[in-house]
């Protein structure tokens, strides 16, 4: 059975005939299945927890990056299968699992290809795309508890499990089926413009280190800023690790892995 | 050079590296590293590298500083850049014109491999 987590965005005028061709589309597929719109009085958790003990094996994000995010944040521990439809924008996520915007995906949710991917962790909360921390003096990282990184100066890191957003010419896409986290670091010194071929392909910018890693300990003196999957935290430490092969993702064959 | 199973590290410039670091995967040094480095892949280690630690890997290529012994396992090639102070062990070696080595160096098959490697291993404890 489905259940369709529409985003209170969706309430809008503007989204009302996309909305109707993609519910239109479901009931043809055979796909149909109970509706929860977010709103201020119900939290996600409890939405997908009702969704899940009333017999629901698969939930459907229906909106943008940001929906996916609420959704992923509460969702693992609950062992249903997660699809996407994109509406709105951004849609960074669905566009690297091949899914297409609007009405297509309906075609996707169909066709029901669905991987186990890697989720990471920071401080006991779920990150589907990465985890940023911006340009900040003298972070260090603690890796695998065996070696420590830090930055000449001021420094940008990205923990990536999907697409990272640091990135130079070319986007830097990480493989969610991998069990690590790949950690880039944009330190001080060397050449902006220079560029390093990488052994598979691509190029990185001079300036950017790549760790695949399992586990990180991020510490600094006062809060620092991370960003995880678009949404702000705040603290001194951060632990960070994967959740190897912990989502049921439903993807598309134009998928970037 | 390639990696085993795809997994790349790269340390650019501007980064640093301490502890003991080991990786299955290709390794690209351009910073620095402290303490040990080895890898179960290949190795590149830029002109911009400052390496002071014991290194290991399949195939290196090695065209910075190097303060430390060196263990490869096949192949050692050594840019005209390089500076490498500590012993060498590897099993084929190419040294460009200008590479500078202050270490002893052995080369070949098993037949002194345990005996370096062994010191190698005191050193560490």
């Amino acid at each position: 059975m489905y259940f369709y987590f529409y985003d209170s965005f969706l309430s809008g005028r503007r989204y009302n005939k996309v909305v109707s061709e993609i519910e239109t589309r479901l009931t043809d597929f055979g796909l149909e299945g109970r509706i929860g719109r977010l709103s201020l009085f119900r939290s996600v958790k409890d939405m997908l927890r009702d969704a899940v003990r009333r017999g629901a094996e698969t939930i459907v994000a229906v909106g943008n990056d940001e929906t996916v995010r609420r959704v992923v944040e509460v969702f693992p521990d609950f062992g249903a299968a997660l699809g996407i439809i994109p509406l709105g924008g951004p849609n960074t996520i669905a566009d690297y699992l091949g899914i297409p915007y609007g009405v297509a995906a309906c075609d996707v949710l169909s066709a029901r290809i669905i991987e186990k991917i890697d989720l990471g962790k920071i401080n006991n909360n779920y990150f589907l795309n990465s985890v940023e921390i911006p340009e900040t003096k003298r972070v260090t990282l603690a890796c695998e508890g065996r070696y420590a990184v830090s930055t000449v100066g001021k420094g940008q890191i990205e923990i990536c499990n999907l697409r990272a957003s640091l990135h130079g010419k070319e986007p830097y896409e990480c493989d969610p089926r991998d069990g690590l986290l790949d950690t880039i670091v944009i330190g001080g010194g060397g050449s902006f413009f220079k560029n390093v071929r990488r052994v598979f392909g691509g190029t990185v910018p001079a300036r950017q280190s790549v760790f695949p890693l399992r586990h990180i300990e991020v510490k600094s003196d006062s809060p620092i800023t991370a960003i995880r999957d678009g949404g702000k935290m705040e603290e001194k430490n951060y632990t960070i690790e994967v959740a190897a092969e912990k989502l049921r993702m439903i993807t598309g064959r134009g998928r970037k892995f | 050079m390639g990696s085993k199973n795809g997994q790349e590290t790269i340390i650019a410039q501007g980064v640093r590296v301490e502890g003991d670091f080991k990786s299955q995967g290709f390794v690209l040094v351009d910073g620095e590293v402290i303490g040990n480095l080895e890898t179960e892949s290949d190795l590149a280690v830029g002109e911009s590298a400052h390496i002071s630690a014991n290194v290991a890997a399949v195939n290196a290529r090695i065209a910075g500083e190097v303060r430390g012994n060196v263990l490869i396992k096949e192949r050692l090639d050594l840019a005209k850049t390089a500076r490498v102070h500590g012993d060498v062990m590897t099993k084929i070696l190419a040294v460009e014109a200008g590479a500078v080595i202050n270490g002893k160096c052995v080369m070949g098959e098993e037949a002194n491999r345990g005996s370096l490697k062994k010191e190698m291993e005191k050193e560490e404890e």
